[in-house]
């Protein structure tokens, strides 16, 4: 019955991730994004990355993606280039190597996810403004626990 | 009861002065004589019940009657910053009475849920329920973040599961009651929904729906524990689904007018009670779930129902516990733990028939009951005795007595555990071999003694109440269902 208040939305707007994402081309005086990974419970498969803006956070295309190998205690994934604006981060674990967000029959979520921000939405994922924050020249760092 | 005018009279004549004493009753006779506080049954608990010996109130323990009592059902429901806004939605703790050497122990436990942590936290009650409203600050991962443990319990594979209904089964240690995590069958049915309303076959088969809407999913555990099987079924309808049953062959599922029709916050007000539809029962062959009947029966509501059997023809005979309309999960259980009393209409113990001809009776016995249990050591099989809670609308939303209704003799047998009783379900525990030789093991909450009691009755004699009964420290909140572990 609850799986009404968590909606597919929560899970539909993350992409695919292709296996290697397209190195990007150094965009001029654009700042660095480090992102820190918590809440990781078992060192298994990789997390998967996807940036996005405004335009494409619901259910759009991402702007960029990365991957990076899950660690216990904490695992940073650093993406350079991207030009000067406001993003939001979707992230999940890929646990089981299946290059897919892992849902059950019912499509609830059965792998660990999260939010630039650490938004999390009661039943969805939260809006782009609650996970919203600014890229401009300064390097800026994320915090986001896989949960 | 003593009367005012008696005690006044006889005070006087007693005396034989007008000594103020003599003229009126100690207050607490007074006190006596209103109803008492039925608030206690949903009242909140704020810490674990340790483990401690229970005191023998009244009889003897029986010979030979050896095994643990878990009960569970919510005990905590308010905080300064929100309170559940319904019944169903308090955390789930779970109660262990221990029967054994003639002594009897009792402890308790808080499911330690993450939607506990998450309302510890935040000083309030966050997450969303059947009948209470997410609020600002809730996190949901998946609906286990909203799961609160509190309707059932089933021991499975050597531990103790805490059952919802709309998520996964919470892990326990079966004697320390500590929380070990959700249960997962298969990292791919991680959170997928369990109904607190397992049916267990006699050799420790068990059965289960999960529902989300019309979809369902149907479970099934080997004697030990371990997933044997899984099926994802569609029903004809979505309806509201708490309890199913079961023959040796079949699993019914009655598929009452009250239907999902929108999401809402919370669930409760999106389900619509359309009595103009009927009620559906859906009978699904265990071993091939694309075999299937629907049978139509006039429109009730009911939560509980007991363990179907099925005669050689094929006819498939079970009792429910019907009222017309969805009255009481609508406002009877949230305006109580307001403190307040909606009187509604009173739970019927129902025989259903279905015939192989496709045919369907429902006829009530007459007989106000709820929680129907049975030996479930004849689950499948054809008996004629369900025990069940009874004498409801005594100016409280709880039962104030056990019975045991006889299909066979079309006779009910019952005991009054009187006003100052919340009478909780009430398990059947076999003794010997023939159906009806065994014991009803059960608790009330005792109001004027303000403590949870144990009580053990003899199933062929109900109306003596009980052979013994056992008084706790804790004053318990009223539960929902539970299971006896025998040895």
């Amino acid at each position: 019955m609850l799986r009404s208040l968590l909606a597919a939305a929560l899970i539909a707007p993350l992409p695919l991730i292709a296996p290697i994402a397209a190195a990007p081309a150094m965009a001029q005086g654009a700042a660095t994004l480090t992102i820190h990974f918590d809440g990781i419970e078992q060192a298994q498969g990789r997390i998967m990355v996807a940036i996005y803006d405004a335009e494409g956070w619901n259910g759009g295309a991402p702007v960029r993606v990365a991957m990076i190998d899950a660690k216990t205690g904490g695992a940073d994934v650093v993406v350079a280039g991207l030009a000067p604006g406001t993003y939001a981060v979707r992230a999940f674990q890929d646990v089981d190597g299946d290059m897919k967000f892992g849902t059950n029959p019912f499509g609830m979520p059965t792998e660990p996810f999260g939010f630039s921000n650490d938004a999390m939405g009661a039943g969805g994922p939260p809006s782009f403004d609650a996970a919203a924050f600014a890229i401009g020249d300064a390097p800026v760092a994320q915090n986001i626990t896989l949960r | 009861m003593l009367s005012r005018r008696n005690f006044l009279g006889s005070g006087l004549a007693g005396a034989g002065v007008l000594a103020g004493a003599a003229i009126l009753p100690p207050e607490k006779l007074y006190a006596a004589m209103v109803p008492a506080d039925w608030t206690l049954g949903a009242a909140d608990i704020d810490t674990d019940v340790a483990p401690h010996a229970m005191r023998l109130v009244a009889g003897r323990a029986p010979d030979g009657l050896k095994g643990v009592l878990y009960r569970n059902g919510p005990a905590k429901f308010r905080r300064p910053g929100g309170s559940a806004t319904h019944w169903f939605d308090g955390d789930g703790m779970v109660r262990r009475y221990a029967i054994d050497g003639g002594e009897a122990r009792m402890a308790a436990r808080f499911v330690d849920t993450e939607k506990r942590r998450q309302e510890a936290a935040a000083n309030a009650m966050l997450l969303p329920g059947f009948g209470t409203p997410v609020r600002e600050g809730a996190v949901m991962t998946s609906p286990d973040s909203a799961n609160a443990a509190n309707t059932s319990v089933l021991v499975s594979g050597g531990e103790l599961l805490a059952l919802w209904e709309a998520g996964s089964p919470y892990r326990m240690d079966p004697d320390a009651l500590e929380t070990r995590g959700l249960k997962t069958y298969r990292s791919d049915l991680a959170h997928m929904p369990f109904l607190a309303h397992p049916r267990v076959e006699p050799d420790g088969t068990v059965w289960n729906l999960g529902l989300a809407g019309k979809r369902a999913i149907l479970w099934k555990l080997a004697p030990g524990g371990a997933l044997a099987d899984t099926q994802l079924i569609e029903l004809p309808r979505a309806s509201y689904i708490h309890d199913f049953t079961a023959t040796a062959r079949h699993l019914v599922i009655v598929l009452q007018p009250w239907v999902l029709a929108r999401n809402a916050n919370p669930i409760i007000q999106g389900l619509e009670w359309l009595p103009e539809t009927g009620t559906q029962i859906l009978v699904i062959d265990k071993n091939d779930p694309t075999q299937r009947r629907i049978f139509e029966v006039p429109a009730f509501f009911a939560f509980h129902m007991d363990d179907a059997w099925e005669e050689a023809d094929g006819t498939i005979r079970f009792g429910i516990c019907t009222t017309p309309e969805p009255k009481f999960v609508i406002d009877e259980a949230r305006e109580l733990l307001l403190g307040r009393r909606v009187a509604t209409p009173l739970p019927m113990l129902s025989a259903i028939t279905l015939r192989p001809d496709g045919s369907a009776s429902l006829e009530s016995t007459g007989v106000a009951a709820e929680f129907p249990q049975n030996d479930r050591s004849r689950s499948g099989l054809k008996r004629s005795l369900t025990v069940h809670t009874g004498l409801y609308g005594h100016g409280c939303p709880f039962a104030r007595s056990v019975g045991v209704y006889d299909w066979a003799r079309q006779s009910n047998a019952e005991h009054d555990f009187g006003a100052d009783h919340l009478v909780e379900e009430f398990l059947y525990v076999p003794r010997g071999s023939e159906e009806g030789d065994g014991w009803l093991v059960g608790t009330t909450l005792n109001l004027a003694a303000r403590a949870t009691e144990l009580h053990v009755l003899d199933a062929r004699d109900v109306a003596a109440g009980p052979v013994a009964s056992w008084r706790g420290d804790a004053a318990l909140p009223v539960t929902f269902h539970g299971t006896f572990a025998a040895g």
